[in-house]
């Protein structure tokens, strides 16, 4: 088994690469991603090793992308069509959603839909409102999907080689500033498990669970911490969409304290549905509520001045630590 | 053939329409196609066509309502004669059959109604530290705590001074509580206790497993919460209550382990209470029983002969008639001197031990004492005795001779004020007048509640006891 | 077009096949037997059963609100969409999908759709497999007049004319979109006329004329076939019915002589007329072409009626497929 550094983009990349190797029923489709190689690069040398047919350049259509994606499936096809930014899943919402998510249900189980819909998300390149949205949420709300969003190197290319395998409608998100991330990834094929999550890193006083680009930035907090006397357990989801709440309330059960920190608009995010089961399923064992870090409510701003702001990073995650560990009284005189 | 007219549905969201007037008059013929009647419908009207030939006879009147399907009309075959009876035709889809959506897999938790309505400040616990304190038997009232707004959190009784460990002793009984989802994390059965106990539990801070239940049915009740909130008071605060010292974990894995419940729990609580609440010591005082060896003998000659038990609980009561301090009881106004003497006789029965009552036995001749401890003995073994016999002794008798006992320390059954211990009739040796005499002996134990008679009354009535046993033909 | 009678005789069956179970369906929906929302497709069956009668089963077809006329002509089973419209466990779609979302994937029917527009991307998903798979096979995309204004089919016409896919995109123009006058919504009068707009040919036929209709089928979909890219066909056809059930509720939105005209040129009789007077047929055959579908509509819904409604436990089957490999 050998590794070898590789980036994120690569790995991805990677990825589609062996399972187009391994399996003609395989090709990709979205814009710029042909001849381009893809905006991000994910997708480069791939058509001119599989040829124009199997990685297809579309015109600028979401909905289009996603129906070619769908038909090809339930014809016996296994797609990967490309949505250029996390933002554009609201062109194509109704494939997406009233299409893709449900037309296994809806035909009474006949239909199968090995679709692969992949999208890259995420803040902190002034991208501006509407190139820079984290809407994980909006999709893990509809039964029917996937939603997998790897944090790493290693984790993307056995995720997304799982996603492409995967029966089902998977939205597979990669964040835009992972992409020059590297880390020891195996040269061979493999495959790692939709709906289970990592422990990053073990620890005793507070359970983070986290995914995507700001499981990175809460590993850094975790590290300022310990300096402060503080054990954080990190938890990487790596699928949002089916849940691993397992994993994360059996670490709660032994903290007692959880932070859930994501990129996103904390009001209505990812993080309200995992609070909801933590405090469903381990009351009993909370010393604090379960705290979210999230973005503001607001649009993402241009301007760095107030970018910086609004994503969280290893500084305001480690302050939302700290608060769930909080004992302002500590120290006062004590009666007995 | 007939054909029926039903009140069509028109749009996805109809549910009834209502006649506003007939197009068509009684008995005339309509073709496919012709507008039979009008209706309203969510302030909407509407012509009604036919889709089918026939001449109709009108069963709705203008005016009336009738749900989609229902027949407001039939359309008859030349020929045909109208029915008498108008059908009523429900519309036939049952529809309610899809809506209940408890389906598997989906869980529902349902929320249980917690207490409300507390009046003054309430202590903020966090969940995890109510269920620690609880598993180490803590007072929450006892913790400040530190978390925000004055939240205990479990650091807070990591800092208090390190209590033993204990284990909630296992309940007989588990309580149906509802909670939300969860289970009780240690797995530990809750307490039983009634809505009440937990209110004034939870407003007090007061752990209920550290509380005494009833032990009537083993359920923590107001009144206990109360008296056990009074006890604390009473106490020294600095100094930890005396709370009994909780069983711990055996030494080794037991062959067997019988459960303190029924009446071993019973006995296990009322005596461990006898001691606690009771001033108890014990004396103990011989008793010459040549004279009523000798008597019991005379009396064996018609019949069956008193046993030397009865001998001693008829001697007793008379001696409680002379020193009536002793047939009392504390309440709370006070030591209350009784004045009916109901003597109690300590029967060991399968696993345990009863005292039934043998009532007024100061006014009871031997025979007729004897003839009621030897129903009370057979009942008592046989399980049959009434509440009656069991309810109301002031005073004790135990035997422990018959296994080779001399002397011991009986405990008070509550809420008498005194016990006697009786010993094994014996052999002896005494010194009568220079010479060594034989002797037939008993030793009589006699435990008293200081709280009640000091020391020399109570060697008085002891005395007074021997002296009854001096003289059998007295006790008639 | 010189036809074969059998080739008449299925284009004939198949329209009266569409009119029995659509007209049945609607006295059912009227006396409150069947749940939730139907679009009949009474007039327009020239349509369906001269498009579909030039495609194999292997052959796919995206279709819209007004899907039971596709199923129908596609060769569906009577018992099956009668009890998926009555929501039974024996429907079609285990009565999870309804009128809306009927389908039969063994006959390439890739379902009718609720949204409107939806299903030609889907077709040209279909096609591209087709063209990806080398096999011969076609799509074809139905859909309104009201359907070419919205987003996705522009989309799905114009990526399906850059990636040369082998699709026919089959408009029916009933001149409505729902309760509103195509020629409110659109500035053009021919749909045809955006054709050219995507770079594909298309053509006008009378939806009401069986054989027109065919004729221009079998062409469109023989130039796919040959690997000529898309076409569209405009069929001007009318529905007798409301948008939505049979019997309007509210306000009239189109004229009754404008039905009466229409209803004039009905397809069906229309035929009949052709089939007798050509000698291709007899009054009697057709009569007996009708009797035995009645009666197969009469088992279907008896069929429907005995049927077993689902039960809660599969409530939750079926959201995602088990992984098997």
């Amino acid at each position: 088994m050998s590794e070898r550094k590789l980036s994120y983009q690569m790995a991805f990349n990677e990825a589609v690469r062996q399972a187009m190797d391994a399996d003609d029923d395989v090709f990709a489709a979205g814009e710029d991603i042909g001849a381009f190689g893809g905006v991000f690069g994910t997708y480069a040398g791939l058509q001119a090793t599989f040829g124009a047919d199997r990685v297809v350049d579309t015109p600028i259509s979401e909905q289009a992308i996603i129906g070619l994606g769908i038909g090809a499936a339930v014809s016996g096809l296994r797609p990967i069509v490309d949505l250029m930014f996390m933002d554009f899943v609201c062109v194509a919402l109704d494939q997406i959603v009233n299409q893709a998510a449900k037309l296994k249900y809806m035909f009474g189980g006949t239909a199968t839909l090995p679709l692969t819909i992949t999208t890259a998300g995420g803040a902190g390149l002034s991208a501006a409102a509407q190139h820079s949205q984290s809407l994980e949420a909006l999709l893990c709300h509809i039964p029917g999907l996937k939603v997998i969003y790897p944090s790493n190197p290693y984790d993307m290319k056995g995720l997304m080689t799982a996603c492409i395998r995967e029966d089902n409608p998977t939205v597979m998100v990669k964040h835009k500033r992972l992409l020059g991330m590297t880390g020891m990834v195996p040269e061979e094929n493999y495959e790692l498990p939709l709906g289970v999550a990592r422990t990053a890193r073990t620890g005793r006083d507070v359970t983070v669970v986290s995914y995507g680009r700001m499981l990175n930035e809460s590993l850094v907090a975790a590290e300022q911490l310990a300096g402060e006397g503080i054990d954080c357990e990190v938890i990487d989801l790596r699928t949002l969409l089916p849940l691993d709440t397992e994993t994360v309330v059996n670490s709660v059960r032994r903290t007692s304290r959880a932070v859930v920190v994501h990129e996103a608009v904390r009001f209505c995010g990812l993080g309200a549905e995992i609070a909801a089961q933590i405090q469903e399923e381990a009351f009993d064992y909370l010393d604090a509520p379960v705290a979210r870090v999230g973005a503001p409510f607001s649009p993402v701003p241009f301007s760095p001045a107030l970018e910086q702001h609004y994503v969280p990073d290893a500084v305001s995650i480690a302050e939302g630590i700290r608060g769930v560990l909080a004992r302002p009284l500590a120290g006062a005189a004590r009666s007995q | 053939m007939a054909t029926e007219f039903v009140m069509p549905k028109l749009g996805l969201t109809m549910e009834e329409g209502t006649i506003l007037r007939w197009l068509v008059d009684e008995g005339d013929d309509v073709a496919v196609g012709t507008p039979v009647l009008s209706i309203e419908t969510d302030k909407v009207e509407s012509d009604v066509e036919s889709g089918v030939a026939g001449r109709l006879h009108r069963l709705g009147e203008e005016g009336q309502t009738f749900r989609c399907g229902e027949t407001i009309a039939v359309l008859l075959a030349p020929g045909e004669v109208a029915p008498a009876v108008a059908a009523a035709a429900p519309a036939a889809v049952d529809r309610s059959g899809a809506a209940t959506l408890v389906a598997s897999g989906v869980s529902w938790p349902s929320a249980a109604p917690q207490p409300t309505g507390f009046n003054g400040t309430r202590q903020f616990v966090s969940p995890n530290a109510r269920r620690l304190a609880a598993e180490r038997g803590i007072d929450l009232l006892r913790v400040v705590g530190t978390g925000p707004g004055g939240r205990v959190v479990a650091a807070d009784l990591d800092e208090l001074p390190v209590a033993p460990t204990t284990l909630v002793a296992a309940n007989a009984h588990t309580v149906p509580v509802t909670r939300v989802a969860s289970t009780p994390p240690s797995g530990q059965p809750p307490v039983p206790a009634t809505a009440a106990a937990r209110m004034l539990a939870d407003l007090l801070g007061v752990d209920l497993a550290a509380v005494e239940p009833d032990p009537v049915d083993g359920y923590v009740t107001r009144e206990s919460v109360a008296r056990y909130v009074r006890m604390r008071l009473r106490a020294d605060p600095v100094q930890p209550a005396s709370a009994a010292i909780a069983p711990s974990l055996a030494s080794q894995t037991p062959v067997r382990v019988k459960r303190l419940s029924g009446m071993r729990g019973t006995i296990a609580k009322r005596m461990s209470a006898s001691l606690r609440e009771m001033a108890q010591l014990t004396l103990t005082m011989d008793a010459d029983m040549d004279a009523v060896v000798a008597d019991r003998a005379a009396r064996g000659l018609d019949g069956p002969a008193p046993s030397y038990t009865d001998y001693v609980i008829a001697a007793a009561a008379r001696a409680l008639r002379a020193h009536p301090d002793l047939n009392a009881q504390v309440t709370p106004d006070g030591i209350a001197i009784l004045p009916d003497v109901h003597v109690g006789m300590a029967v060991a029965v399968d696993g345990g031990l009863l005292v039934p009552v043998v009532r007024h036995a100061d006014t009871l001749a031997l025979g007729a004492i004897a003839t009621t401890t030897s129903r009370l003995a057979t009942a008592a073994r046989a399980g049959t005795l009434g509440l009656d016999d069991l309810d109301g002794g002031t005073f004790s008798v135990t035997a422990l001779g018959m296994f080779g006992v001399d002397t011991f320390t009986p405990v008070i059954n509550p809420p008498n004020a005194a016990i006697l211990g009786v010993g094994r009739l014996r052999d002896d040796v005494t010194v009568s007048d220079g010479q060594i005499v034989v002797v037939k002996r008993l030793t009589l134990s006699l435990t008293w509640d200081h709280r009640v008679v000091d020391g020399a009354p109570a060697a008085q009535f002891c005395k007074a006891i021997v002296e009854a046993l001096a003289h059998p033909a007295d006790l008639g | 077009m010189e036809l074969t009678r059998d080739v008449q005789m299925d284009l004939h069956r198949r329209m009266v096949r569409i009119r029995l179970f659509e007209e049945a369906a609607g006295r059912l929906a009227e006396a409150a037997k069947l749940p939730g929302f139907l679009h009949l497709y009474v007039g327009e069956e020239a349509v369906a059963s001269g498009v579909c009668a030039a495609l194999n089963d292997d052959d796919q077809i995206t279709s819209t609100h007004r899907g039971h006329g596709h199923l129908v002509a596609k060769g569906g089973d009577f018992n099956r969409m009668m009890a998926e419209l009555m929501g039974k466990s024996t429907g079609y779609c285990k009565g999870k999908g309804g009128s809306m979302h009927i389908s039969d994937l063994e006959l390439g029917m890739l379902g009718a759709n609720g949204i409107v527009g939806a299903g030609s991307p889907i077709a040209v998903g279909a096609a591209f497999a087709d063209k990806y798979r080398k096999r011969g096979q076609v799509a074809v995309a139905f859909f309104g007049d009201g359907a070419t204004n919205i987003g996705a089919f522009h989309e799905a016409a114009n990526m399906a004319c850059a990636l040369h896919l082998p699709i026919v995109f089959a408009c029916e123009n009933n001149e409505y979109g729902e309760f509103t006058a195509r020629s409110k919504t659109m500035a053009i009068t021919d749909i045809v006329d955006r054709a050219a707009g995507y770079g594909m040919p298309g053509v006008i036929v009378d939806g009401m004329d069986v054989l027109a209709v065919h004729e221009a089928a079998v062409e469109a979909v023989a130039r796919a076939r040959r690997g000529e890219g898309p076409s569209l066909i405009e069929a001007k056809t009318y529905r007798y019915y409301n948008h939505h059930g049979v019997q309007n509720l509210g306000l009239k939105y189109r004229p009754d002589a404008e039905v009466e005209q229409w209803k004039q040129r009905d397809p069906i009789f229309t035929f009949e007329e052709r089939l007798i007077e050509a000698g291709t047929s007899t009054a009697d055959e057709i009569e007996q072409v009708w009797a035995a579908l009645r009666d197969d509509i009469a088992v279907a819904i008896q069929f429907a009626e005995d049927s077993p409604l689902p039960h809660v436990d599969q409530l939750l089957v079926d959201v995602y497929t088990q992984r098997t490999h």
